[in-house]
């Protein structure tokens, strides 16, 4: 499992319902950049740098990077932290993806420089759009540093 | 809780009491001072008075020796013949004169004293006037026949008269000193045990005073510890609540949101594979998935309207009734109310919260008059007393009075789901924030003849 691929979007996202919803989203929205997912933030930081069961990976950043604010083990906010206390990580593409609406959580993440912060609705037509639009915006709009 | 609390209001206020306590102690010390001060100007006056006395009696003295000079004196004469005696008697008599004068004006004010003197001065002069008799009987009739007119007893008689008027006026002055001296005691004595009687009010006052303010402070330490305690319980108490609604917003909606991500999947997938009833299923499960989020969502907001801090200003409250009446227009499909918002007097409050309530009343409004020919909305207020006085009246469906008290309870609704949507949060999260404000809020209503509802805010500044 050394070669895993090109990755373009990290998905750190415990529950596997919303993780297929969101990968489902994506697909039907024709955004077919590859996408790794990982059930919980220490999963997310091996892979990002590069260690655990991704050591010896190609160690390249993914283009965007969708948190779950609530996992177990490492949640969304400390792999936010340890990815902004990483220079080689600083300037990746970080949206949050969750189902807190809590302000005291939103501004947690501003305060460590987040992309975007989206919470999920509901409303499966909504779940739907909001994921496409979000794909479009930072994969084929947005223009990533490096 | 209630004796706790019937303790700590007392007939009478702690800064009343303590205010009477030293305005009392004041006004005594006052009295206290004047009655010392007083006491020693009696006091300097009665010693002015000792002091006379003695100079009384020193002139007394003093006159009583030169008179016995002035005798001695011409008695050595009628023995000696030595003209130096003559002088020596006329010194001495001017002494007794001058003394006589001096105890003229220090008995001026007493009577009996001028009597006596009176009686001195007389006796004093018809002494003079035998020695001067003796001293020409010496000078013109020699030796034998001056010793004689001693030796008759005469001047001898008078020097004794003199000397016992003299006592006389010597003991009335002692008598009027130990009167006064008497009556000075007396009133001293007065006067300590007056003062004393005040001290002892001022130190009862005194001492009442700082008892009452030290069961006072005790009291109120022990209100402050336990509001302390209080403080410290709901601080946690509202933390459970908080790290619950976040399990609640999160956990809660998760698993909704798979059942209605999965229905819809199955749904766009499956739905040729399925029959209409198949179908009609799917939008069941997707449609109770869907409220049960709203529901979520409406309990949080309705717990995070009572955990927001209050930032209460002097607002103007036809702005915010304008905002949400655009909001809620904005998110209603059919006919439009006609409108009507009129001038709203300021308040305190908190713009953001009170938001809340007008969307939700607005909201109402709009909600419950829709269904009628021609909905109908008015927004006004008043002041009354200390309060502001606002209301949204609608003429729509309106409820009935029976059931107004469950109006604010949450999840609570009067009318059906599928006749008006709902989750029956709304008009608690008004309550809440009004209550929150200091505020009231209640509903008057008639079935199917609208309704109007009222909440109160507590009188902004006029600017």
């Amino acid at each position: 499992m050394n070669d895993i691929g090109e990755v373009e979007i990290l998905l750190a996202e415990d529950s596997v319902t919303d993780a297929e919803v969101t990968q489902r989203a994506l697909k039907k929205a024709n955004i077919a950049n590859p996408l790794l997912w990982v059930k919980d933030g220490a999963e997310a930081l091996d892979f990002l740098q590069c260690r655990g069961r991704f050591a010896g990976r190609t160690c390249a950043r993914p283009r965007l990077v969708l948190l779950d604010l609530k996992m177990p083990k490492v949640d969304g906010i400390e792999v936010l932290r340890e990815i902004r206390a990483t220079p080689a990580l600083q300037t990746l593409p970080v949206v949050m993806l969750t189902s807190s609406s809590e302000m005291s959580d939103v501004v947690r993440s501003y305060a460590l420089a987040v992309n975007s912060y989206i919470v999920k609705p509901v409303e499966s037509k909504r779940i739907f759009e909001e994921v496409a639009r979000l794909g479009y915006y930072w994969l084929i709009m947005n223009r990533p540093p490096g | 809780m209630k004796t706790f609390a019937s303790k700590l209001v007392p007939r009478w206020s702690i800064e009343d009491a303590v205010t009477a306590a030293f305005v009392g102690a004041l006004v005594v010390m006052c009295i206290v001072t004047s009655l010392a001060w007083y006491s020693v100007t009696q006091f300097l006056e009665s010693t002015r008075w000792v002091d006379h006395t003695h100079v009384v009696l020193a002139t007394l003295e003093h006159t009583s020796a030169s008179s016995d000079e002035a005798f001695a004196a011409a008695q050595e004469y009628v023995i000696t013949g030595d003209p130096t005696s003559i002088a020596e008697r006329d010194r001495a008599i001017s002494e007794i004169q001058s003394g006589l004068r001096e105890l003229e004006e220090l008995t001026a004010d007493n009577k009996t004293q001028q009597e006596r003197l009176a009686l001195l001065k007389s006796r004093v002069t018809e002494r003079i006037e035998i020695m001067n008799a003796v001293l020409i009987t010496r000078q013109t009739e020699g030796f034998e026949p001056a010793q004689r007119l001693i030796a008759s007893g005469r001047p001898h008689g008078l020097v004794d008269q003199f000397r016992e008027s003299l006592n006389a006026m010597g003991d009335e002055e002692r008598l009027l000193l130990r009167h006064r001296i008497l009556a000075d005691e007396v009133s001293q004595r007065k006067l300590i045990a007056a003062c004393g009687a005040l001290l002892a009010v001022v130190i009862l006052t005194v001492g009442l005073g700082f008892l009452r303010l030290r069961r006072e402070l005790h009291l109120r330490q022990l209100l402050a510890e336990e509001l302390e305690r209080k403080t410290v319980e709901i601080q946690a108490s509202n933390k459970e609540l908080e790290s619950f609604s976040y399990s609640v917003s999160h956990d809660l909606r998760s698993p909704l949101r798979a059942i209605d991500s999965f229905a819809l999947m199955l749904e766009e997938d499956y739905a040729a594979k399925l029959d209409e009833e198949g179908r009609r299923y799917i939008g069941v499960v997707r449609e109770g998935a869907q409220k049960m989020g709203r529901l979520i969502d409406d309990l949080l907001g309705f717990s995070r309207m009572g955990r927001e801090p209050i930032n209460a200003v002097s607002i103007d409250l036809r702005l915010g009734a304008e905002r949400a009446v655009k909001e809620v227009l904005a998110a209603h499909t059919g006919t439009p109310p006609q409108l009507l918002v009129h001038e709203l007097p300021r308040a305190r409050g908190d713009a953001a919260l009170l938001h809340h309530v007008w969307v939700n009343l607005i909201g109402n409004a709009v909600k419950y008059s829709s269904k009628i020919a021609a909905p109908r909305i008015e927004i006004g207020g008043s002041i009354q007393g200390s309060e502001a006085v606002y209301f949204v009246k609608d003429n729509g469906a309106g409820f009935d009075m029976r059931y107004s008290e469950k109006l604010f309870q949450v999840f609570q609704r009067l009318h059906g789901a599928e006749e008006f949507p709902g989750t029956g949060v709304g008009l608690a999260i008004v309550q809440r924030v009004i209550t929150r404000h200091g505020g009231r809020v209640w509903g008057e209503s008639k079935p199917e003849h609208g309704a109007k509802f009222f909440f109160t805010l507590p009188k902004g500044a006029i600017a």
